[in-house]
């Protein structure tokens, strides 16, 4: 039949092709993979190159890479995540990059000092310049889209939350685009206000840039006194601009209130990623089991702290990467066990299928979850 | 211990999923490897602020309408997973807009009422569109007849029950309408979505363009309220409750080979895994260019290497803080091409700043709405232009290219109501789907490489024992409801009809 000839002439075609063809080098599209390792590195190793201390409680460290040139490139209100390792323990904490986005050679991030802050403390008492780390990311999304923001800019900072905002102030093309930038810089005393004199001198040079710095605590010439209220940010004048607030989670609430007071559309409201551990927390010690494939881990764990505090501690290897359930690198099943989980990005389907972001997640009885590790 | 499984799952994507849900369910010991966190291969989603983002194509899953199941439907009663599911109508039309010539063309799903829509585009094609149309619902229902013959070609069947589409089977799209005499304008309009599988008039065959304009002119209104990712996790949930072992986190480094067949894997923790059947849903490129590693077979080679990849995107995912009927755009699925000649645009999109555009539009959370548009480009395009210092420039270029296209093409501003927006170029889809070159199409369907050589010759090219393919690289090309399909297809073929099944 001539008909069927078609599909039978079809086959011996590709047939003949791949029996007379010329057998080249199988290419599996080296370069994209070799640009998304360096764009999307899975991770990289760097040395402190300098330490400075920017106020009493507060140092920077600049970090430049081990193995290559240059660091990822990164946009103005990432993060990357410090991997640190004290006494066996790996902690893993997200820092904003707090340098220009054009000088790759180094970034910079500064620290707090935490009270109890394991981390924290340990990156102030015993690190020093040429010390090693592994770091990941650049990510996160705190960042200005010039097709979704507005030309006028608000940046609102409480105490550290001035980090991210220090790679907007240097980043050329953003300073370019827009049409002003409003800085508002709120600290309890005026040594705690960190880059002080950096955003001034920022400032001096761009006449699009205005900052006003408030203390909580403290009246001085020169700054504003009191909280960031409603009659300060009437005065922003904040209608049909852009607003982008870092700081504790304290001051988010209560900006929202006025925002939502003022009537400003949510699409122009923007916070950085923050998380304190919830109020009315218990402190009963429970058991968490991880399931990791074919091996079981059980660590002591508390109701006041997130699991993956409790793993950090129990020496188990984390997969957490921004730890305020953002990300989703942590995603672990839930087996058993009640918990107390904060808002984060799950989907409908994994709540429903009981997946937890256990950076989150705070513990209620004794729990079991599976991780799946690298 | 020697680590033994039935069959071994090379990738947990939809048709992995599948794959190992349906063999798990016959009693076989199935070990499904992910080298992600996570189930889903391309049906992930993300959120940004109030949105959900899927970065599947999974607008057209052509469920059904309700009264009539659609070609996935019956797969998931199979499954036994279509309680867990909710059908929804998404929309009533389809749109078509032309830069060049700032036309658009609206046209209705369900045939009837496509084909009276086309008499007023195109005075006097009735008679032909309606030809075109008969002989696509037969080109459908051979299709699916050859998928479900898990492998074994009944010829006989094929002669008696479809001629029409035993006629058409060698020619290309533009053949095919040109053989069918449908007048230019008309034809153009017809292959008005062929955006949809990656590959213009001259290049795909008429047998895939039309079994898949039917599905989607049937179906294409309807799809599910979850997302693919939400059906990645019901499959994965399935397959464990069956007793499936899942290992996420685990890439395969090594197939291991002994006298041409498959003994089983080495991942990159160095666990190897046993087995006699590796089921690989991920691209032969990688499995031939470097999992296995001597030995590859001379035909493998000439097949792999010859091979093009398909279209490459570039997306902008934008969150509104309106609905659509407030913005006046249009619900559901739109293309926008500079103009209808597929051939042209084709050539022209080996440039990256000549994209032919996919849109995908839905109404979410009661007064929101999520847009997805897609700009598609050919080859080199984007490795050409790429480079480490101009990744983020570029990528904003690409972005604002697309939202500009957009906005001429509807005449509409979506800026005022921005409220989220992220973007993802191949180079993401590469790294965070591991799709090669960041195509979502797999191969180009092509000539040669179309969906019937594929199949009709998928017994012969197993070239090492054991090893078989399935996704989007796969015999029955990339689309979210193919790839579903080709899961099971491949599942199907391994038990090789329940008696041998038993054999091992």
């Amino acid at each position: 039949m001539p008909k069927l000839g078609n599909l039978l002439n079809l086959r011996e075609r590709r047939e003949r092709f791949i029996l007379n063809g010329q057998a080249k080098t199988i290419l599996e599209e080296e370069k994209i993979t070799a640009l998304s390792n360096i764009i999307h590195p899975k991770g990289m190793r760097v040395k402190v190159k300098k330490i400075v201390n920017e106020t009493a409680e507060v140092k920077s460290f600049y970090l430049e890479p081990v193995n290559s040139s240059l660091m990822p490139p990164f946009l103005a209100g990432q993060f990357i995540t410090l991997c640190v390792t004290i006494d066996g323990r790996t902690y893993k904490r997200p820092y904003s990059i707090t340098s220009k986005v054009n000088d790759l050679t180094e970034y910079r991030i500064t620290i707090k000092k935490q009270d109890n802050g394991v981390v924290s403390s340990y990156m102030f008492r015993e690190v020093n310049e040429g010390d090693l780390f592994n770091i990941l990311g650049p990510f996160g999304h705190f960042t200005y889209e010039k097709w979704r923001d507005q030309e006028d800019v608000v940046l609102i900072a409480g105490g550290s939350g001035i980090t991210p905002f220090m790679a907007y102030l240097q980043d050329e093309d953003f300073l370019k685009h827009i049409h002003s930038l409003t800085l508002l810089v709120a600290a309890r005393f005026d040594q705690d206000i960190i880059f002080k004199k950096e955003i001034d001198d920022i400032k001096a040079k761009n006449s699009k840039i205005s900052v006003t710095y408030i203390l909580s605590e403290q009246k001085r010439e020169g700054y504003e006194y009191g909280l960031i209220d409603e009659e300060k940010l009437l005065k922003l004048h904040l209608e049909n601009k852009s607003i982008f607030v870092s700081g504790p989670l304290k001051m988010y609430f209560s900006l929202n209130e006025i925002f939502k007071k003022l009537d400003l559309p949510n699409r122009f409201i923007r916070h950085d990623l923050y998380r304190e551990r919830p109020d009315n927390l218990g402190s009963l010690e429970h058991t968490l089991t991880i399931i990791m494939e074919d091996k079981v881990i059980k660590v002591p764990c508390f109701e006041n702290e997130t699991l993956i505090t409790s793993m950090e501690k129990g020496r188990v290897k984390t997969m957490v990467h921004c730890t305020v359930g953002s990300c989703g690198f942590c995603l672990s099943k839930l087996i058993s066990g009640e918990v107390k989980t904060e808002v984060s990005a799950l989907k409908k389907k994994d709540l429903e299928h009981k997946y937890i972001h256990p950076c989150v997640t705070y513990p209620l009885s004794d729990v079991t979850i599976e991780i799946p590790i690298k | 211990m020697k680590k033994e499984y039935d069959v071994i799952v090379i990738g947990a994507g939809n048709a992995g999923l599948v794959s190992a849900l349906t063999l798990q369910k016959q009693n076989k010991k199935v070990l499904l490897l992910e080298s992600g966190r996570f189930v889903g291969g391309l049906s992930a989603s993300f959120v940004r602020g109030e949105f959900t983002f899927d970065t599947n194509f999974d607008d057209f899953l052509l469920y059904g309408n309700g009264e009539e199941s659609g070609i996935i439907t019956s797969l998931f009663e199979r499954l036994a997973i279509v309680d867990q599911l909710h059908p929804i109508k998404r929309a009533t039309t389809f749109k078509i807009y032309t830069l060049n010539d700032k036309k658009e063309y609206e046209f209705p799903f369900g045939v009837n009422e496509f084909l009276a829509k086309m008499e007023d585009y195109v005075a006097g094609s009735q008679k032909s569109v309606k030809e075109f149309l008969q002989i696509s619902k037969e080109v459908y229902e051979a299709c699916l007849n050859i998928m479900e013959m898990k492998g074994k070609m009944d010829f006989t069947l094929l002669e008696e029950k479809y001629p029409n589409f035993l006629e058409m089977a060698s020619l290309s799209l533009e053949e095919g309408l040109k053989f069918l005499k449908i007048p230019r304008k008309a034809a153009q309009l017809l292959s008005g979505c062929w955006l949809l599988l990656g590959s213009p008039v001259h290049k795909v065959s008429f047998v895939t363009y039309a079994f898949s304009f039917y599905a989607f002119l049937s179906f294409g209104g309807y799809g599910l309220e979850e997302s693919s990712h939400d059906i990645s996790l019901i499959l994965s949930e399935e397959f464990l409750k069956y007793g499936g072992t899942l290992k996420c986190l685990n890439e395969v480094r090594e197939i291991m080979v002994e006298n041409n067949e498959v003994v089983g894997v080495v991942t990159t923790k160095n666990e190897r895994f046993y087995s006699k059947k590796i089921v690989a849903d991920i691209s032969p490129t990688k499995v031939y260019g470097s999992l296995i590693k001597d030995n590859v077979p001379l035909k493998a080679k000439t097949l792999t290497s010859n091979r093009l990849l398909g279209a490459l995107p570039v997306t902008v995912f934008l969150g509104l803080d309106k609905s659509l009927n407030s913005l006046e755009l249009h619900e559901g699925t739109s293309f926008i091409y500079y103009t209808l000649n597929s051939q042209k645009e084709y050539k022209m999109m080996h440039k990256l700043s000549h994209p032919n555009l996919h849109v995908w539009a839905k109404n979410v959370l009661e007064d929101k709405a999520i847009i997805k548009i897609t700009g598609f480009v050919y080859k080199d395009a984007f490795k050409k232009m790429v480079t480490k210092e101009n990744y983020f420039a570029l990528k904003k270029q690409l972005t604002e290219n697309l939202i500009l296209m957009f906005e001429e093409a509807t005449g509409k501003e979506i800026k005022k109501a921005l409220w989220e927006i992220e973007a993802a170029t191949p180079l993401t889809y590469e790294r965070y789907l591991k799709h090669p070159g960041g195509t979502i199409f797999g191969y180009l369907a092509s000539g040669l490489d179309d969906f019937l050589p594929r199949i009709l010759n998928e017994c012969n090219e197993e070239y090492i024992k054991g090893l078989y393919f399935t996704g989007s690289f796969g015999a029955f090309l990339a689309s979210p409801y193919a790839t579903y399909l080709n899961g099971e297809y491949v599942a199907n073929k391994l038990l090789g009809g329940d008696s041998d099944a038993k054999t091992w």
